[in-house]
């Protein structure tokens, strides 16, 4: 791997997640102005306390804060629905909706074929032409995303699936995330639609005792 | 909040780490050494 410079990193860093806050701490008060340049929100110098530090901390929270919401939001406490700028996004298939949720329900994390597979038709042999029926409701997702304008929350790989979790809001990942808020919204319902989303909602029980 | 450290210097890394673990609004602090051009 090359060598970078703080500022090449930064700029690297903010490609992969422009959402992030980049706070610069050095000893050479010249870096200042290049800092700010790759939108750093803040700038430490050396010698620094924690007071500095802290009120460094504050303003990247108060940024974050006052950032504005995604568009795309995920409910999943009681019935499963996408929705954009506040309307729900329609599905013409309903197995494809299921993917969608299942992938949510990992939370970023990659669903191979056969796992999707396993949950969406649980009683079906894995052979080619349920592979078949898998990809004719992979396609219909992505055209679904697209026409609703949010085709970058899904990440596609050639046997597997993932969500981009940065690119939208979801009630059960604010609870993850400790979001007062999001407990208020709990109502003891998780995706009730769907069978394979009792152990989630298990864990959810569980977590808020 | 979560906070990612990035420095060559392993007394910088551990330093800054030390006055963040005081911050009460940081929950989880990660670091990374790696080698930098000046």
């Amino acid at each position: 791997m090359s060598e970078l410079s703080g500022l090449e990193l930064a700029k690297s860093l903010q490609e992969i997640d422009d959402t992030m806050k980049l706070i610069f701490v050095t000893g050479y008060p010249s870096y200042a102005v290049p800092a700010f340049e790759v939108n750093a929100i803040g700038y430490i110098l050396k010698p620094y306390n924690k007071e500095r530090v802290e009120k460094e901390i504050q303003k990247a929270k108060r940024i974050q804060l006052a950032a504005p919401k995604s568009r795309v939001f995920v409910r999943t406490f009681g019935r499963f629905d996408i929705f954009v700028d506040g309307i729900a996004v329609h599905f013409s298939s309903a197995k494809a909706k299921e993917l969608l949720a299942i992938l949510i329900d990992r939370q970023g994390g990659i669903v191979t074929m056969e796992q999707a597979i396993t949950i969406l038709w649980e009683n079906r042999e894995y052979d080619l032409r349920v592979k078949n029926l898998y990809r004719a409701v992979s396609k219909s997702l992505r055209d679904t995303l697209k026409n609703a304008g949010i085709s970058d929350i899904l990440i596609e790989n050639r046997n597997s699936r993932s969500i981009n979790k940065t690119k939208l809001d979801c009630d059960y990942y604010q609870l993850l995330d400790g979001k007062p808020e999001a407990k208020k919204h709990f109502f003891g319902e998780y995706m009730f639609e769907y069978s394979w989303a009792e152990i989630t909602l298990t864990q959810i029980q569980e977590r808020l005792g | 909040m979560k906070v990612m450290i990035v420095d060559d210097e392993p007394i910088a890394v551990e330093s800054l780490a030390l006055v963040c673990s005081e911050i009460p609004d940081i929950d989880e602090i990660n670091c990374l050494l790696m080698s930098m051009t000046h």
